[in-house]
């Protein structure tokens, strides 16, 4: 097991050194996550997230700041064995702008053997003062224990997630496509915290290539 | 008459109490061949088996096991051991439709008839008794009825009921007639939907 967190650990740096000493317009930031989750009867589950972007490095200088912070809810329905239909509002306060934005979530949930795969379907609109945007995501999610057969608590396991997003806003079309790999700790079955690096590849359709990294922190917590 | 009367109503109630849903706990942890007790290692040495060999260690609520898990003959076996060693079963990955037909029938049937939906997600043959003819049994393949031998089947099943969905794992006998049935606890899976 130490062997396979020595070899994340080098990858993650290998990725992370690679992709800043390539781009000029590399930009790096921090993105912790609090994630909340609440069983209710009836099949029904609620979310509450708040995520937070710290820009540390942006235009070859270090510049420390605060970009947004969001809040959102989603309510959730199991509506066969694996899958869940799910609906939420968020809340974006960039600037001292706000922002919000509906979403609506249908998740497919795989157990392959070791392996627990996620699949995410998304639709969003997000409604600003000037502009609304449409956005279609896909986002398939792996799992893997570093020990044993499944995570367990006090266990480590690793997530990669790879997600698709198309975005319509007044009548411009572009696609951001997100890596990331992740290292998960079980504390126990209700309490997990993540960490890891997420690419964010945008300007596809336009050619004018966006590379962000964000160092994910993520804390899920089930009452 | 009063005999026949008590062994009668002590069957009922051990198979009542047996079928009642315990709650199955597991935590596995990956073992070096080292640390395997050797009764075990020559079990498995005896089965032949060239594909790899993967040991773990077991602990439930009441009790700690010893477990290989490996390919053999193009089929999942899982071998359980106690913790000092000795053969508890035998267990082969197969698929349902495999399964002789009445054992079948009898299966989907008391499933069909307690659960209003119902997905199989495993179905394992599973054989226990004397360690040679265990041996015997399972190297000749021939996973057909043998007296000498306990052949079970044990099934993860996701059930759903009244709008509850629930995975167990049942067990049942060489007819198709259940013996036990555990909840399996389902995994938190919030970090890969949000």
């Amino acid at each position: 097991m130490n062997i396979k967190i020595q070899f994340i650990a080098l990858f993650l740096v290998f990725v992370f050194s690679k992709t800043a000493q390539t781009q000029n317009d590399y930009q790096l930031g921090v993105l912790p996550v609090i994630n909340i989750n609440k069983k209710l009867t009836n099949n029904l589950k609620l979310n509450f997230k708040t995520e937070s972007r710290q820009i540390i490095y942006k235009e070859n200088n270090f510049d420390l700041r605060s970009e947004l912070v969001d809040f959102s809810t989603i309510i959730s329905k199991k509506v066969g064995f694996n899958n869940s239909l799910a609906s939420g509002y968020l809340l974006r306060i960039r600037n001292n702008n706000i922002i919000h934005r509906l979403i609506q979530q249908f998740t497919i949930i795989q157990n392959k053997s070791i392996l627990r795969i996620g699949h995410r379907f998304t639709s969003d609109q997000t409604f600003e003062k000037e502009s609304t945007t449409f956005r279609l995501r896909y986002r398939i999610s792996g799992q893997i224990p570093l020990s044993g057969e499944s995570v367990n608590s006090k266990e480590f396991y690793l997530k990669a997630n790879n997600e698709y997003l198309n975005a319509l806003e007044s009548r411009h079309y572009d696609l951001e496509i997100r890596l990331a790999i992740i290292l998960g700790y079980e504390f126990n079955d209700n309490n997990k915290l993540e960490f890891g690096l997420e690419n964010r590849f945008g300007g596809f359709i336009d050619q004018t290539l966006k590379n962000k990294s964000w160092i994910n922190i993520g804390w899920f917590i089930a009452l | 008459m009063i005999t026949k009367l008590v062994v009668l109503l002590s069957v009922i109630v051990l198979t009542v109490t047996n079928c009642i849903a315990q709650t199955k706990y597991e935590k596995e942890y990956r073992l070096h061949q080292t640390e395997v007790p050797k009764k075990a290692l020559d079990f498995v040495e005896k089965l032949g088996i060239k594909n790899k060999i993967k040991w773990y260690k077991e602990e439930g609520l009441d009790n700690t096991s010893i477990e290989s898990k490996t390919k053999y003959l193009s089929k999942k076996y899982s071998i359980e051991f106690t913790s000092k060693g000795e053969i508890e079963d035998i267990e082969v990955q197969i698929k349902f439709k495999e399964l002789p037909f009445l054992v079948r029938q009898n299966i989907l049937k008391y499933l069909n008839a307690n659960y209003q939906k119902v997905k199989i997600y495993k179905t394992q043959i599973q054989f226990s008794g004397n360690p040679k003819l265990l041996l015997n049994h399972v190297t000749q393949q021939v996973f057909k009825n043998n007296t000498k031998i306990t052949t079970r089947y044990e099934l993860i099943v996701k059930t759903k009921t009244a709008d509850k969905y629930q995975k167990f794992e049942f067990l049942f006998n060489n007819k198709g007639d259940i013996l036990s049935k555990a909840l399996i606890l389902l995994k938190n899976t919030d970090n890969l939907e949000y």
